[in-house]
Parts: C-alpha cells; sequence; structure tokens
C-alpha cells in the first residue's frame, strides 16, 4: 500500500504558517514588480514561485509573471522567498513520514511517497496513518500546515489520489472505485501525461481514459516506442514502478546551476562575471558530494527583446518557440570539480558565442560525473588543490564565502552579484592567472 | 510589506524540554510581547547554529534569530498587520 503525500501551496503556506497576519489572504512567494524604483534593481520579470489558496482561488499560479499575477489579483501580498526556511519545515515532515516506514521516497521538496505494505498493521492500517500524518503535521510543524495524501496499491495511483481533492485531501483509490475514478478523470490528470502526450494522443483520437485503454499495445508502441508500454499501463492503472527509498537513490548523473539577470546584459564582462560565481558554486557542490566532472556546458538565454516584440509577450510563455538560446557543451579527458576551471572551459565554449543578443539567463551545468580521488604529478595541480582544500575548510567552518576569490569583488563592483553571493570580504583567495 | 531590520535586540526567552520560547524582547525603546511563536526554523552558518523565530504579538509579525554560538538576539525582519 503506497500513500502520496502532497502539501499544498507548499512555500505559500509555510510563509502563512511563519506570519498568521499573511493566513486568509491571497500571497504570492516571489519578486514584488511594485516595488520597482530608480536605481533599484528591476524586478519586473520575476515569476510567482508559489501561490497561496487564496491567491490560486484568484487565478493566480505558479510560473506566472508576477506582473501579470498583480493584473489578476491587485491585492496579491508578495513575500520573499526563504528556502532555508522551506528545507528546514521539509526536513521536519519528513521524519514525521518516516516514522510509520523506512520506504520513503522523497520525490521533490514537497511531495513524498511512502511505503508502508510492511509497516501499515503497526499502526492500524494505511488509512490510519493518513490521519495521523495529517494531525502530526498539525502539531510538530504548524497548525496552518496542510497536505493532500492519496492511498492506493501503486505510486501512479497514489499520486492520482492525492491531486483529487485539494486543500487538505484524503482519497483512497482501491478496487471498488478505481474504474468509476479512472473513468472520470482527463488524461492530462495522470503523472505521465503532459501537453505535448496529450497532443499526441488526440491526434490519434484518443480524448478520454477509456479511449486509451481500447487502443491497442501495437498502436501504441508504434506512436510512442517503448513509452508506449506505459502508456498502456497508465490506462489501466497500473505501475510498477517501486517506492525508491532515499537511501538508495542514485548518483547525480549531472549538475547545473542557473541564474536570470536582474537586467538584460550585452557586455562580455559581465557574463564572465556570472559565470563565474555560476562556476564557483558548481565546483563546491562537486568537491562537497566528492564529484569530478569531465563536460561542462553553457546556457545563455536571450532577452525577450531580442528578436520578438514586448507584445507578444504573454504568447511567448505558453507557445512553443520560447526565448531563443545559445547552448554548447564541451568535454575534457580530465577530472575537474575546481569552480575556476569550469569558468575557464565555460569561457573556451563563449569564445564560439557570436549572436551579439542581449542575455536574460545564464546556466552552467557540468555532466559524466566520477567519484575521483586522483592524485596529479604535476605539483602545481596538487597546490591548487591544497588551497581548495583549505578554503572549503574555511567555508565549512565561518559560512559560505568567508573566503572567496579576488575576481568577485569585480562582481561586486559590476552590480551582477547572484544573491547571498558575498558576506563582508574578510579575506581572499589570490590566483596567479 | 516586510522590513528589514537587523537590530541586536534584548529577550525574556524560556527554555522548556529542549525548546527555545521568546516571551518578551526590547527594541530599542520599545518592548514587545510576544503573543505566539508560529514557527522556528534553524541554520547552519559554517559550523554556528543560526535560531529562527517567527514570532507574533496582537499587530505584528517578527523575525527574531538567536546565534547559539554567540548568545546574541537579532530582530531580522518585522511586518506591521
Amino acid at each position: 500500500m503506497i500513500l502520496h503525500i502532497d502539501m499544498n501551496s507548499y512555500f505559500a503556506t509555510c510563509e502563512q504558517q511563519a506570519n498568521p497576519f499573511l493566513r486568509g489572504k491571497p500571497v504570492a512567494v516571489g519578486g514584488d514588480p511594485r516595488s520597482f524604483h530608480k536605481g533599484e534593481i528591476s524586478r519586473s520579470r520575476t515569476l510567482i514561485v508559489a501561490a497561496s489558496k487564496e491567491a490560486k482561488k484568484r487565478g493566480v499560479k505558479s510560473v506566472m509573471p508576477s506582473w501579470e499575477a498583480v493584473k489578476i489579483c491587485p491585492e496579491l501580498i508578495f513575500v520573499p522567498g526563504d528556502h532555508i526556511k522551506y528545507k528546514w519545515i521539509t526536513d521536519k515532515f519528513l521524519e514525521i513520514f518516516k516514522s510509520y516506514s523506512p520506504i520513503l521516497e522523497i520525490f521533490s521538496i514537497d511531495e513524498a511517497f511512502l511505503d508502508v505494505t510492511k509497516t501499515a498493521k503497526l499502526f492500524g492500517g494505511a488509512e490510519n496513518i493518513a490521519k495521523e500524518i495529517k494531525l502530526r503535521l498539525k502539531k510538530e510543524v504548524g497548525e496552518w500546515m496542510t497536505c493532500s495524501i492519496g492511498i492506493a496499491e501503486n505510486k501512479l495511483l497514489a499520486k492520482l489520489a492525492s491531486d483529487l481533492k485539494k486543500p487538505d485531501g484524503l482519497v483512497i483509490i482501491d478496487e471498488n472505485n478505481k474504474e468509476k475514478i479512472l473513468n472520470s478523470i482527463e488524461l492530462i490528470d495522470f503523472c505521465g501525461i503532459g501537453k505535448r502526450i496529450e497532443a499526441r494522443l488526440n491526434r490519434m483520437g484518443i480524448f478520454t481514459v477509456r479511449q486509451l485503454k481500447d487502443c491497442s499495445y501495437i498502436n501504441l508502441t508504434k506512436e510512442f516506442k517503448s513509452y508506449g508500454h506505459k502508456l498502456y499501463l497508465i490506462a489501466r492503472g497500473e505501475d510498477n514502478s517501486e517506492v525508491m527509498p532515499y537511501y538508495l537513490l542514485p548518483d547525480e548523473k549531472s549538475m547545473g546551476h542557473n541564474f536570470t539577470l536582474p537586467k538584460d546584459v550585452w557586455d562580455l564582462k559581465e557574463i564572465k562575471t556570472v559565470i563565474l560565481q555560476l562556476s564557483e558554486k558548481l565546483g563546491r557542490r562537486l568537491r562537497r558530494k566528492n564529484f569530478a566532472a569531465k563536460c561542462v556546458s553553457l546556457l545563455l538565454r536571450y532577452s525577450f527583446n531580442s528578436r520578438v516584440g514586448e507584445k507578444s509577450i504573454s504568447n511567448l510563455r505558453f507557445d512553443k518557440p520560447n526565448f531563443h538560446y545559445f547552448h554548447k557543451q564541451k568535454k575534457v579527458n580530465y577530472w575537474i570539480n575546481d569552480g575556476y576551471e569550469i569558468y575557464k572551459i565555460a569561457c573556451m565554449i563563449l569564445e564560439g558565442w557570436q549572436d551579439n543578443q542581449s542575455v536574460r539567463m545564464i546556466g552552467i551545468a557540468v555532466s559524466c560525473l566520477s567519484k575521483v580521488n586522483q592524485i596529479s604529478c604535476l605539483e602545481e595541480d596538487n597546490k591548487l588543490k591544497r588551497i581548495l582544500k583549505v578554503s572549503d575548510k574555511i567555508n565549512n567552518k565561518y559560512g559560505e564565502n568567508t573566503i572567496f576569490r579576488g575576481a568577485y569583488l569585480k562582481a561586486e563592483k559590476s552590480k551582477i552579484l547572484m544573491p547571498k553571493a558575498l558576506k563582508s570580504p574578510v579575506s581572499f583567495m589570490r590566483r596567479s592567472n | 510589506m516586510y522590513e528589514t531590520i537587523n537590530d541586536q535586540i534584548e529577550v525574556l526567552a524560556g527554555f522548556k524540554r529542549g525548546q527555545i520560547i521568546p516571551y518578551r524582547f526590547k527594541w530599542g525603546i520599545h518592548q514587545y510581547d510576544v503573543k505566539k511563536v508560529n514557527l522556528v526554523h534553524g541554520e547552519m552558518r559554517g559550523r554556528d547554529m543560526l535560531y529562527y523565530f517567527s514570532v507574533s504579538d496582537e499587530a505584528n509579525y517578527f523575525k527574531l534569530c538567536f546565534d547559539a554560538s554567540k548568545m546574541l538576539w537579532k530582530l531580522e525582519e518585522m511586518m506591521e498587520s
């Protein structure tokens, strides 16, 4: 028996839990487009990260541009995101879940699957566990925190069940109501059928779950290849995937960071400044997990105005030809986990960039990861490794960016600095290049 | 909306069953009685542990920060209802 637990309007609810004066009001987590002043960083390009249930009722949705949300709901209250707070609360509710079964899959920061097949009888059944979780959430995390729980024989149906009643729902799908529920929902309600798959199914003349069930296995695999098998199972409410416990998760295959700039940037120097910050962040993350990479990729997303007019912004969000971008990767034949090395490779990629467009978002990613503990024969390499080790040690002890590269100071000057990039510059690393 | 303060404050707090409960604090010439602790969360900053208390009185929301290594309290932000 599987439980799927989904925290309702998670980030916004956390903010309402912290501040009772926000409760019952439309709240959005994200930058306020109305806070624009001369000389201050523009936030008019920010998106809604999360909306409270009251805001959702007014039509505000996640990932909607903030200015559009204000148009729909002028009394919308904007609250800046606080990911430390959300992560802390996530850890707290995961502890509650773990007390009912160790087979817990962390699906995202606000969703989890819990396999209680072997432990349900210890707690009076799966439904009882769900009710207890809801109560403990209010008692141990906060009275405003709610979640929707779906209970079913597999992950697909459990997720579907939790989506059926929001907020604060508890839905059980069993043999008695399975067919009825499957025949009453839309194709897109299934986790695994997105808008594109739905459109392709529609082109095949499939608009309902019943029609999908009636479609032959051969036709589905002919159109969708191996995914056709999954769709065949979905239509029957079947799912063979197991709940993957958090302690058995496979190693990451890639890591990346993106940053949307406070203003559009043309200048190569400014772009490089951001690349350096992202690279350093990545290098630190790689070293923390004892990884090294062999492949670096760079993404530059161009601004709205680069090729299209402002008038078509709203269309751009939903249409296929979104923003234009530059995306390239470079593979090297040695292992890297130093931020500056990542930066240098990204700069090499950047040399091939000739679009001359204004950039609104920069992303860096590394892939071909491996746990590497190689000692180089070159003294210079080992010296750099020792410097990194010491700087990591200092930052672990005294907090992030207690020690940082001197090049960061340029970033501070150019005012294109990622949030929380620097504390007061206590000291900084020097490097001879 | 939220006003960032970041001022050091004096706090009257209790310790109960492994928990810290701020009851009253003094910020400048103002004194506030905490009506409710709405949320407590923490953050490791290097080796130091910081605890954040989202509290409220009848009319205001406050975010207090307790630096356990320095034994210092700060008023981080506030919002008048």
